[in-house]
């Protein structure tokens, strides 16, 4: 069996100190589920990951840019480095947060999305730039911040570049999907 | 010209100044980078700041092999302010001028240290293709261990979120300098 952390095998309870069994609960409490994706990761050494897990949720609760926009930088981050934990666990998320399913049907089979709103339009036209090209245009910029404002934009890439960070990580060590499933094809 | 200015200390609540304090002490006094940026969230910032001080100070790897992944990571994203930030650091710890010289040419550096190769592999096939070959990951858990790749990985991962962070607000470098061509 395929070990959850993909290329690095699974801690087995006996081989956890105090303080990783203290941060295996917590993010379990968190997730109301098995720790998977980078967690396990994390707990190969828990003052880092305790801080990157904090880091999580405040991207999750300490950000003013509103709930849509928020899984739509995850999404986007996820599919473009194929990245198939994330876009399990999210795609349901950005769902239940308002994105349509034509807008995620759309991004995962790497077509162009139509959108409901401009905010989305914008913010889509802004991270897609970033994660394709490295840059965003002056153009893009202006419209994105245009219409969503600073404060979102600056919470908006923050959410997009993390987990940006957090795929390559995944893809370095091939960290599965739950149940090994593929959402995102090639 | 950065798109985002400064705070101004007359613009901060005192939490952003707490920080700015907090941040800035270990640096000259100074908030530049990242931070000037992030201080716009200073629960962000704050977590961002604990997060870079334990990847600094409280890893296996080597401050060489971490500013030597660094300098791949700026280079990649051509993020000027994350290279001018760790080139003198990278330089410090030990890593020859000729390999940073090679890095910033974006040409292969030929390597006298096996440990900075199976680095600077790793952190350049996963950002080029995505992926590590199972060679390369081979090459790297035997080089460094498991833990060490590890913790490597959260590094780039880390430096990655700041350089994509810093080229979308084009954070300028001191002077206006740019040390890397495109």
């Amino acid at each position: 069996m395929r070990a959850m952390g993909g290329r690095i095998p699974d801690l087995k309870p006996e081989e956890l100190s105090e303080r990783q069994k203290a941060l295996q609960a917590a993010m379990a409490a968190a997730f109301r589920g098995p720790v998977q994706g980078p967690f396990p990761l994390w707990l190969r050494n828990p003052d880092v990951g305790a801080k990157a897990f904090e880091m999580v949720t405040a991207l999750r609760d300490k950000t003013k840019v509103a709930r849509p926009l928020r899984e739509l930088a995850i999404l986007v981050s996820a599919r473009r480095y194929r990245a198939q934990y994330p876009w399990a666990i999210h795609a349901p998320l950005a769902k239940s947060a308002g994105l349509t399913d034509a807008v995620i049907e759309a991004i995962r089979i790497r077509a162009r999305p139509t959108f409901p709103s401009r905010d989305q339009e914008a913010a889509y036209a802004a991270l897609t730039e970033l994660v394709d090209t490295g840059r965003i245009a002056d153009e893009t910029y202006a419209a994105a911040e245009g219409a969503i404002g600073l404060e979102n934009l600056l919470d908006l890439i923050c959410v997009a570049s993390f987990y940006v960070g957090l795929a390559l990580m995944l893809g370095a060590f091939e960290v599965p999907a739950p149940d090994g499933a593929q959402p995102l094809p090639a | 010209m950065a798109r985002i200015p400064d705070l101004k200390p007359e613009e901060m609540s005192a939490r952003q100044k707490q920080l700015a304090a907090e941040i800035g002490g270990p640096r000259g006094g100074v908030v530049r980078g990242p931070f000037a940026i992030w201080l716009r969230n200073p629960d962000l910032a704050d977590k961002a700041n604990q997060i870079g001080n334990l990847l600094r100070e409280g890893t296996t790897v080597p401050r060489r092999l971490s500013e030597l992944a660094i300098l791949v990571t700026a280079r990649h994203w051509s993020a000027q302010y994350e290279w001018f930030a760790h080139e003198h650091q990278a330089i410090e710890q030990g890593v020859s001028k000729e390999v940073v010289e090679a890095i910033r040419a974006r040409k292969r550096p030929s390597f006298a240290k096996p440990d900075e190769k199976a680095v600077y592999d790793m952190c350049h096939e996963l950002y080029e293709t995505k992926k590590v070959s199972d060679a390369t990951y081979k090459a790297a858990i035997e080089t460094l261990g498991q833990q060490m790749v590890i913790e490597l990985m959260t590094i780039a991962s880390f430096y990655a979120m700041i350089a994509m962070f810093l080229v979308t607000f084009e954070a300028p470098v001191p002077g206006g300098a740019k040390p890397l061509p495109e």
